[in-house]
């Protein structure tokens, strides 16, 4: 009798019906193919752009105002968004008897939880596994490395996102974990992401600075990796070019974005 | 055919119009519903029977039900405040440019419903309007502090109060948003720009009825509007009092403004063109036929800006607000290179 | 039956523009102030409709105080045409005349006053559209057919030419035989009012200089000073209507 109940719950499980999931944010897109579940993927919302194939997803309307119609006739089980939308979307989403989950992707330790959330439902729990194995490896690589190099003092680091006006990087980012990790300190004491005069470039030492801008052409690169050279306060200072999608997307290329910013500042000792 | 009777005729062309637009817009969405899935929803509403039990119509109903229908609804009901308040605005304030906004009413609700909205006061479908209307009455009350005794002559310097007190209410909201973290700051600029499909659609169905008041209300009054383009002396001599009517007219404006707003964000240049079309469409000056006229002119233009903004964009949507003022731009040149206003020595 | 009581006002307290004013004027007769530019008439007949709050004084209708009787009492008692009105609408001819109460129930006053002031050809055309002169016999038009018991006017023949003046005075005539109504108006047509006044007073500065008959006016020594001419009142020799003449002092 207990034999066949469990061949029968097996039997459930094996051919309960594929999941059907849409992403509202796109690094939650970029987890789902990080813990190769994309089959389940139907729907994904705009600017949703890594890996390549995610393009050929359906999209469901912008960041801030999907597509509720389009979710709908989706037929997803379960919509995975972030906190960070209009509250308004999650108001829709109940009202239109859709289940979601809401999934934060602030920081290093919400990205290695998100595998698990995302492959416990989507039942892919070894590709999880692997991922969350994965990721505290390549941490523990970093560490590691970068406690061969003694300093005296932190190194100070000036982020930059934007060149006009001038914003920087502060606490409570992406990027600034990553330079603390690799043992430097930001000269911003603000979080997020405030805008800053030359001023307190002119008058604050810096040790590097980094452009973690997002750069249309190479061209632009260039300018603006001059503009820093050619002023004298930062004259001396070694301007170093980040690839933005690496520091400041939430999702699984952040080692990436974190083995690139501590090579950079453990290079220029 | 007397002059009563074709008025009466074109007021319901107009309604005839209107219904066409608004089941336009229950065909407008990237769920592909047909139309006889839309009849048939529509009957069902009627006659209170459910879906036959196909499951395709189930989700075009559902759709219908909690989307579109609301939206549609949502569209003609604020479209239709906007229209009413921009004619009874441009005649108290005897300025064919005169809007819903000129008083300052939209900065003040504004300013409200994004506080509001940011400080997620819950229930919000209380908690937004009330602050719009807040809002609102703060713009009015400061203006009309500054215009009292003068409100008993020429309505000349209510514009000009107004169109300072919008500035300065526009100028909080801009510096409000300064302090919002970038996703509340995002969100409160798309409703500045005028936006529908959000749940607040279905507020439509509880400010509606009080929108629809004040409406009468304003037909009430009808035959004073009438009276106020003769100026003070003449409302008296026709036994109104000129204060009374335009405090009346001033705060229906105020709540039907506030409680529109509250709802869709603003939205520019329905209430300033409804008047104008219905004026030349009826060819009467006449508030009690004017006033239905540029409330079904305002619905049908706000629902049709709505329609375009999500068609012309794939699958995302241009906000309402964005095509209004898009189209009524060329509608306000037309309008100020035609101006027409008479003085009589 | 109009009685205003030592009233002052204006429009900014405590600047009265008109001051101290004690008269009366009678049921049915034809009442004119005169007086020169900024002496107050105007101001005088918004008080007297009570669009202005007297700054000190009181105002009876009857017997009763203009400002306790209700709008429609008051509206049923006396209504002002002013000197100017700004119109922004498109109002047709015949909505205008619509407004007033009695024409949209009673189209007999309204036929009356069409034929009166000669506008049938205008009934359908936007004021906006119309001359001065004819704007302002619309706008005539439409204040005889509010049916009031005291119907003031304030520069009511100004813009008209010659031919329409003349017969606004005969209408005016017309009006107050048969309908019993009192006109008080606020002319510089000095000839017109001459000849249409029972009785006039002038103003000057605000102040009240004189309130009499005709005859007796522009022999008031006072009454000259303030126009600064000499008068002589006597009668036309082509048809027998008050005339007056005028000189430099």
């Amino acid at each position: 009798m207990r034999t066949i109940f469990l061949l029968i719950a097996l039997t459930s499980v094996a051919h309960a019906s594929p999941k059907r999931i849409v992403t509202l944010s796109p690094a939650l897109s970029e987890m789902i193919y990080a813990i190769h579940a994309d089959d389940a993927l139907v729907g994904v919302v705009e600017f949703s752009d890594f890996p390549e194939a995610v393009k050929k997803k359906t999209q469901v309307g912008a960041f801030n105002k999907p597509n509720m119609e389009k979710i709908i006739s989706l037929k997803p089980d379960m919509v995975f968004l972030s906190p960070e939308g209009p509250s308004d979307i999650r108001v829709q989403l109940e009202r239109l008897h859709l289940p979601f989950t809401i999934i934060p992707m602030d920081t290093f330790d919400h990205v290695k939880a998100s595998a698990k959330v995302l492959g416990d439902y989507l039942q892919r729990t070894e590709e999880a596994r692997a991922f969350e194995k994965n990721w505290d490896d390549e941490f523990k690589k970093v560490i590691k490395a970068h406690n061969r190099v003694k300093l005296f003092r932190k190194p100070i680091v000036f982020i930059e996102v934007q060149n006009e006006p001038l914003m920087a990087a502060g606490k409570k980012t992406f990027i600034n974990e990553m330079i603390e990790l690799c043992g430097a300190k930001n000269s911003v004491t603000q979080s997020g992401y405030p805008v800053v005069s030359k001023e307190f470039i002119a008058t604050t030492h810096l040790d590097h600075i980094l452009l973690a801008d997002y750069f249309p052409t190479q061209k632009i690169k260039d300018e603006a990796l001059a503009k820093w050279h050619s002023w004298t306060p930062t004259k001396e200072t070694p301007v170093h070019l980040l690839n933005s999608d690496l520091v400041s997307r939430p999702g699984p290329r952040l080692l990436q974005g974190l083995k690139q910013v501590c090579e950079i500042l453990e290079s220029s000792q | 055919m007397s002059r009563t009777q074709t008025l009466i005729t074109k007021l319901i062309i107009a309604f005839l119009i209107t219904l066409l637009c608004m089941l336009w817009s229950l065909h407008v969405g990237t769920a592909p519903i047909s139309w006889s899935n839309i009849f048939s929803w529509l009957s069902s509403l009627f006659a209170h029977t459910t879906a036959d039990n196909n499951l395709t119509s189930d989700q075009n109903f559902f759709i219908l039900s909690t989307l579109r229908g609301p939206r549609t609804v949502a569209a003609f009901g604020i479209g239709a405040a906007l229209g009413a308040t921009g004619l009874t605005l441009q005649t108290l304030l005897k300025n064919p440019l005169a809007e819903p906004y000129t008083l300052g009413l939209s900065g003040g609700s504004a300013l409200g419903a994004i506080a509001a909205l940011t400080f997620n006061l819950e229930p919000a479908t209380f908690f937004v309007p009330l602050a719009s209307v807040m809002g609102c009455v703060l713009a009015v009350s400061l203006i009309l502090a500054l215009t009292w005794r003068r409100l008993h002559y020429e309505s000349r310097s209510l514009i000009l109060f107004g169109v300072m007190t919008s500035l300065f209410f526009g100028a909080l909201v801009v510096t409000l948003l300064a302090f919002l973290s970038p996703d509340k700051m995002q969100a409160a600029m798309l409703w500045l720009l005028g936006e529908f499909g959000t749940s607040r659609d279905l507020w439509i169905f509880k400010l509606g009825p009080v929108i629809f008041i004040c409406f009468a209300l304003l037909m009430w009054r009808a035959k004073s509007f009438d009276a106020m383009e003769l100026g003070d002396a003449r409302m008296l001599s026709l036994g109104f009092s000129p204060r009374q009517e335009k405090l009346i007219a001033v705060i229906l404006c105020t709540l039907m403004t506030a409680l529109a707003v509250s709802i869709v964000g603003l939205v520019g240049f329905i209430g300033l063109a409804s008047p104008h079309i219905s004026r030349r469409i009826l060819k009467s000056s006449q508030h009690q036929w004017l006033l239905p006229a540029s409330a079904l002119t305002g619905g049908t233009l706000l629902i049709a800006a709505d329609n375009l903004g999500r068609i012309l964009a794939k699958n995302s949507e241009i906000p309402a607000g964005s095509i209004s003022a898009l189209l009524g731009a060329p509608v306000l040149i037309a309008l100020l290179v035609r101006r027409h206003h008479a003085t009589i020595e | 039956m109009l009685r205003l009581n030592d009233v002052s006002a204006g429009y900014e307290k405590p600047k009265p523009i008109i001051k101290n004013i004690s008269l009366e004027i009678k049921a049915g007769e034809i009442f004119i102030f005169v007086g020169p530019n900024g002496s107050g008439k105007s101001t005088l007949l918004k008080t007297a409709l009570g669009l202005l709050l007297p700054q000190s004084g009181s105002i009876t209708l009857d017997q009763k105080n203009l400002h306790t009787l209700s709008l429609q009492e008051r509206a049923s008692k006396i209504s002002l045409l002013e000197s100017q009105i700004s119109i922004a609408a498109p109002l047709t001819v015949d909505e205008l005349l619509d407004l007033s109460s009695a024409t949209s129930s009673n189209s007999l006053i309204k036929h009356d006053v069409i034929k009166a002031l000669d506008i049938k050809k205008f009934l359908n055309r936007s004021i906006l559209e119309l001359s001065s002169g004819e704007k302002r016999r619309v706008l005539l038009a439409h204040a005889l057919a509010t049916p009031s018991e005291i119907i003031m006017l304030d520069e009511p023949f100004a813009h008209l030419d010659w031919r329409h003046q003349i017969q606004f005075v005969e209408t005016l005539v017309h009006w107050q035989k048969n309908f019993r109504t009192t006109f008080v108006l606020a002319v510089h047509e000095l000839n017109l009012a001459v000849q249409l006044a029972h009785r006039m007073a002038v103003l000057d500065k605000g102040n009240l200089i004189a309130c009499d008959t005709p005859e007796n006016i522009f022999t008031n020594p006072s009454v000259g000073e303030v126009f600064a001419f000499q008068a002589m009142i006597d009668e036309n020799p082509i048809d027998g209507s008050r005339r007056l003449t005028l000189a430099k002092r």
